[in-house]
């Protein structure tokens, strides 16, 4: 058993090092993006900030001591392959913590300070822009991505983007085995 | 060190059958659940396969190239599972000259399907109670709803949803 255990090793190259404490520290970044105006509810940005000062940091930081140079290719795209995974982590909670759905809903109760109907929820939603607005966000990222068009009162696929999209939707669907989405 | 790439890379491909035959298997199953559990699994499966195997294992090297991988597996899960867009696209694609009328749509994915069901969820969980027509948080739904405005301001986000 001790020989299975002697073929693993745990030493961490000084570039991997850099970027692991780097990418932990990413809500460090997320909070000072808050702090600037122009970023401040544009999360999507605020998030791009951090990710872009992330890497910059750990570039940085690795260029100014020799010590953490990376001895290899392979020791740099792992650097780099750990700070996309700080960064992805971080993407999640972020896009729960800015586009929960479930979230929004609790928070809408707990803004109105007293219990509320299923229609002044939905009219309520979002700080009072109401149910209607996650419809409008959605259509206006697939109308902007031209999946679809807008048609007097009737939303059409577009014949290559949508359709195609609609297509690797199906596929991707059916080869991982799911029967049930959204 | 690419060593430690190329069997993350194994990992990550032992990981992508788990998933497909046990979403196949336990088609019951939340798949959000079988979709992260097998993360961990996979993880020390390929990890003891190596061992034993007389592969010589960076663990660190190993660890993050197996993350990458499955983390940007995870988000392309987590945009295919949840996504509202994608659904109404795959719906539209089915329908008649591949259009619908919009307050159709609205109705369908947001209004019925996906507010009913977050309604739920959060029934489920204990974060809400009924008291007649309403919907009150519960001391827990409070308590989290309160901690994440808190989180939020800290942060300037300004909404959620």
């Amino acid at each position: 058993m001790s020989r299975v255990f002697d073929l693993l090793d745990f030493s961490m190259p000084a570039p991997l090092a850099a970027a692991i404490v780097i990418a932990l520290l990413q809500p460090l970044y997320l909070w000072l993006g808050g702090r600037i105006t122009w970023l401040r509810a544009r999360n999507a940005l605020q998030f791009l900030f951090s990710a872009v000062g992330c890497t910059v940091l750990w570039i940085a930081v690795v260029a100014l001591f020799p010590a953490l140079w990376p001895r290899d290719y392979a020791e740099a795209v792992l650097s780099l392959m750990a700070l996309v995974c700080g960064m992805l982590v971080y993407l999640e909670i972020w896009g729960l913590m800015s586009r929960g759905y479930t979230l929004g809903i609790l928070l809408t109760l707990l803004n109105a300070g007293r219990p509320l109907t299923e229609a002044e929820i939905a009219a309520r939603y979002r700080g009072g822009e109401g149910l209607d607005w996650i419809m409008r966000h959605r259509l206006g990222g697939m109308l902007a991505a031209r999946v679809i068009v807008r048609e007097d009162d009737r939303l059409v696929l577009t014949p290559v983007r949508g359709l195609l999209t609609a297509r690797l939707y199906e596929i991707s669907i059916k080869a991982l085995g799911l029967n049930r989405t959204g | 060190m690419e060593l430690g790439i190329a069997q993350g890379l194994l990992g990550f491909a032992l990981y992508l059958g788990t998933v497909s035959l046990g979403l196949r298997l336990w088609a019951r199953m939340e798949a959000t659940f079988l979709v992260l559990a097998a993360t961990g699994v996979d993880f020390f499966l390929t990890l003891a396969v190596l061992l034993v195997f007389g592969q010589s294992v960076n663990f660190w090297a190993f660890a993050v190239s197996y993350s990458f991988f499955v983390l940007c597996f995870l988000m392309a899960f987590g945009a295919l599972y949840k996504s509202i867009s994608l659904r109404i696209l795959h719906d539209l694609s089915k329908k008649v000259g591949r259009a619908e009328i919009y307050d159709a749509v609205l109705g369908r994915y947001i209004a019925e399907e996906s507010f009913q069901n977050r309604l739920i969820v959060i029934l489920r969980n204990g974060l809400a109670v009924r008291v007649g027509d309403c919907f009150a948080l519960t001391e827990r739904g409070h308590s989290i709803a309160a901690s994440m405005r808190a989180v939020q301001k800290a942060f300037g986000i300004m909404h959620s949803g």
